[in-house]
């Protein structure tokens, strides 16, 4: 994910990095269970790298 | 530190204020892999009722829409339309003090269907208090010149957006995962959108059967050099009732936590 940013000009407009879905229709991975704590992970790795979403 | 352009961003700045988006699911609508125009099934990661084991049994009392069909449910999508742009714009409006809004037509193939239907419903989203745009999520084996050309003109007045399914630029992949049509297909519809000057946000799916993250990455150069301007990036995850989730039962897939080679 951090890659595909990285390749991207600033003008280009980033609407989603993420996929939740909370109910038990959820087959795999179970990171995909808790969106929030999906996004915090993820805002915290882009964070790691440099970049503020 | 670098700030990507989010949504956010992108609307607070066009439009001096955040701007909401309020999905819209109509019945009658389907995609041309499922109803067997293209294939039948649908994407493999797709929940809907091609996996359901009681459809032969309803299909007769069903209805979907094909662009050349007839539409006598217009009248209750209309109604359908405006009742969900009503319970989300309130529910918004209280925890936000949202104002603004674009409607996002959002389950399946928001241009499968004839042009008479979509001008009605699309010019009946733009009516609605607070409305700025639209978002219409599809495909581009299922749009046309017309419709684009129809949509081009709204841009003149509103913010309209094409979302494209693209999923991955390989054809092997696209093959794979049963979308029916190819990356020459995406490369023609999204030049034919350019043509038009709409807005087009290309999705792409993380983690599909078969590729590495480096595929994934050569999907978001491709869309890159069609010129999109904005993304939304997905990564797979399987849910009951798809074709992913019998493969799941099978090999033991699990989305970038094992690889799986799909044999079709």
């Amino acid at each position: 994910m951090i890659k595909a940013i990285n390749l991207l000009p600033e003008k280009v407009m980033v609407q989603r990095v993420s996929a939740g879905i909370e109910d038990d229709t959820l087959l795999s991975p179970s990171w995909c269970y808790v969106k929030h704590q999906q996004m915090k992970a993820i805002r915290k790795a882009f964070k790691n790298e440099g970049l503020l979403y | 530190m670098r700030r990507i352009l989010t949504a956010g961003r992108y609307f607070r700045e066009k439009f001096g204020e955040s701007v909401y988006k309020i999905p819209i699911s109509i019945s009658g609508f389907t995609c041309p892999n499922i109803d067997g125009t293209v294939a039948r099934g649908g994407c493999v990661f797709c929940e809907n009722e091609s996996f359901s084991p009681n459809l032969e049994h309803n299909q007769s009392k069903r209805f979907f829409l094909h662009p050349t069909s007839e539409n006598p449910y217009l009248e209750f999508q209309l109604i359908q339309l405006e009742a969900q742009y009503k319970k989300t714009k309130t529910r918004l409006s209280k925890k936000f003090g949202a104002q603004k809004f674009i409607i996002y037509f959002q389950s399946f193939t928001n241009t499968y269907a004839p042009l008479a239907t979509l001008k009605a419903l699309y010019s009946k989203a733009l009516s609605f208090e607070g409305v700025i745009g639209l978002s219409i999520g599809t495909r581009t084996d299922s749009i046309s010149e017309e419709v684009i050309a129809y949509l081009a003109e709204l841009s003149k007045h509103y913010e309209i957006w094409l979302e494209y399914g693209l999923q991955s630029s390989s054809d092997e992949t696209l093959r794979r995962i049963n979308r029916g049509h190819g990356r020459a297909n995406i490369e023609k519809y999204i030049a034919l959108t350019h043509q038009y000057k709409l807005n087009i946000c290309a999705h792409i799916i993380f983690g599909l059967p078969g590729e590495t993250p480096e595929m994934a990455l050569e999907s978001v150069k491709f869309a890159l050099n069609l010129g999109v301007h904005s993304f939304k990036f997905h990564p797979l995850y399987v849910v009951k009732r798809t074709a992913l989730a019998m493969i799941l039962k099978k090999v033991n897939l699990a989305p970038y936590q094992k690889r799986v080679t799909l044999k079709h």
